[in-house]
């Protein structure tokens, strides 16, 4: 079952990772697929990340989808999310989940993402 | 029209073409299929009888359940109605239905193993074809050529006739790529002969249409993006169009419009895109330029599609606006259901937040130009040389002529 799970400050530290950023691991039982960061107190701050050797068998597309169920359990139905304009496959999944692009600016893309 | 009144009608001989004048009428009804009464009124136009009355008509129908095997409820409905007014009796009639029955039973099976020894018969040629694929002798990987072979081409052979490059958005215009605005999809029927390509730069083997196959065709890899649409390798020039339709209804491919009347793809569509667009060029490539054949192409190829469409004010101000550092955003304004307003969103460097028409915008356009004429990306930006931009520059001001006039302007 592929799962989220919340880091802790000694994996965080190891990582090299902000304490204060609120990170996930992205597992499948014991194996590692990916992370997520969260950060939804001063505004909503996402980011996505499937490790390389994983991706292309649509872990990124259910990752996506339970970072989005995690927003909408804290009260969060809308939000505007930019990502760079080359990012050919993230621009499939949040499509995929109905965000609609709102624009564009040099080497980014925004869409509105309504859940 | 009832089946007893289409009956009545052989009472009298009439004429083929009085005939064919209720057509329509009976096309009315539910239980008429219009394959089903063509096929009876092709039978009867066979006869080659100068009138056509009940004998003509009762021979008509056991020719076609002779040939065909159809005897569905209108064919039986009719051809008991016949036989009842020639005078057959009720035992009569069910013995002569029970034996049509049973020959267009036997008519259809001959048929169905007709049509599958015919299947067998192309699918072992094309096995043949396939067992003679020199892999050292092709650019393309395995599947790639397996397709194409089926669809009697080889790559060498398509690429010499034909370009099988394909375009992004960032090729065709780079700035109307790094600062589209544009609206959500909207149905519209398109023609494969547009849309031009996708946004390759992630992708291996470049802007190579076939050479690209791998990425969405992959025998040799186990997931399902690379293994889902293996089967699409199997359509052909003649049954590829007609096999994908029903996909075009329930789930459209989204393109994004481009200057020149072209398209890309943009967010859905990439395999069936892939597997159009080769079949196109190889019909187009066997056209050897024959202006008629290559239009009916065109049209063949043609499939409905959700295409957002570039909002040209909206997307050389934002243009405009970053490029002078005046704007930190500018995107279209969405309603609580999500959908466009109409108006776009200028998050300004100072901190505002506007809310404008394309017309309240080209007057701010026109209002953050006038201060900035003395900066460099002023300059650069009249400078600019596309005809499209220079005319959105003359509609910002119509009284200026900022650049390189209306001479070189084309319609924005």
């Amino acid at each position: 079952m592929l799962k989220l799970y919340k880091m802790s400050e000694e994996e965080k530290m190891e990582m090299n990772i902000s304490p204060s950023d609120n990170y996930y691991s992205f597992r499948q039982g014991d194996e590692l697929l990916g992370f997520a960061k969260i950060n939804v107190l001063k505004e909503i701050d996402i980011f996505i990340f499937i490790l390389e050797e994983k991706r292309g068998n649509g872990f990124g597309n259910e990752l996506y989808s339970q970072v989005l169920e995690m927003l909408k359990e804290r009260g969060i139905n809308s939000f505007a999310l930019m990502f760079p304009l080359k990012n050919v496959i993230m621009r499939k999944i949040v499509e995929a989940y109905g965000a609609k692009e709102d624009s564009r600016k040099e080497n980014k893309i925004r869409y509105q993402v309504f859940i | 029209m009832s089946i007893k009144e289409f009956a009545d009608l052989f009472d009298n001989p009439c004429s083929l073409e009085d005939l064919l004048s209720h057509k329509e009428e009976l096309l009315e009804c539910d239980f008429i299929d219009e394959d089903i009464l063509k096929g009876l009124l092709d039978a009867i136009q066979k006869e080659n009888s100068p009138f056509v009355d009940r004998r003509v008509a009762i021979k008509a129908i056991i020719t076609s359940i002779c040939t065909t095997g159809e005897f569905g409820y209108f064919t039986r409905s009719v051809f008991r109605e016949l036989l009842e007014k020639d005078g057959c009796s009720k035992e009569a009639i069910t013995k002569i239905l029970m034996q049509a029955n049973e020959q267009a039973g036997m008519v259809r099976q001959r048929n169905r193993e007709k049509r599958l020894a015919e299947k067998k018969k192309k699918e072992d040629a094309l096995k043949k074809l396939e067992a003679g694929i020199d892999m050292s002798k092709t650019a393309v990987s395995y599947d790639t050529a397996r397709f194409l072979i089926r669809n009697g081409m080889t790559y060498e052979e398509l690429e010499k006739s034909i370009s099988v490059s394909i375009s992004s958005q960032e090729d065709i215009d780079p700035i109307l790529y790094k600062y589209r605005i544009g609206t959500d999809g909207e149905k519209e029927n398109v023609s494969i002969a547009d849309v031009v390509g996708y946004d390759y730069s992630y992708m291996r083997c470049g802007n190579d249409l076939l050479k690209a196959f791998p990425n969405f065709f992959d025998s040799t890899k186990r997931d399902g993006y690379h293994t889902r649409s293996l089967s699409m390798l199997d359509l052909t020039t003649e049954n590829g169009v007609r096999a994908l339709t029903p996909s075009f209804k329930e789930e459209p491919m989204k393109l994004a419009d481009a200057p020149g009347g072209r398209y890309t793809i943009n967010g859905n569509g990439m395999h069936r895109y892939s597997v159009l667009r080769s079949l196109y060029l190889i019909e187009m490539a066997k056209s050897k330029g024959n202006k008629e054949q290559e239009q009916a192409i065109r049209e063949k190829y043609t499939v409905p599609a959700l295409v957002s469409k570039i909002d040209y004010v909206k997307t050389y101000s934002n243009f405009v606006l970053t490029t002078l550092k005046m704007a930190y955003w500018v995107g279209n304004e969405r309603d609580e259901q999500n959908n466009l307003t109409g108006r776009v969103k200028v998050e300004t460097t100072n901190g505002e937040n506007l809310f404008l028409t394309n017309e309240e915008l080209l007057e701010y356009v026109r209002n953050v130009i006038s201060t900035q004429m003395d900066s460099p990306s002023m300059q650069w930006l009249l400078d600019f040389d596309n005809p499209s931009f220079q005319q959105f520059l003359s509609l910002v001001d119509p009284k200026k002529v900022y650049g390189k006039g209306e001479e070189n302007a084309k319609t924005v």
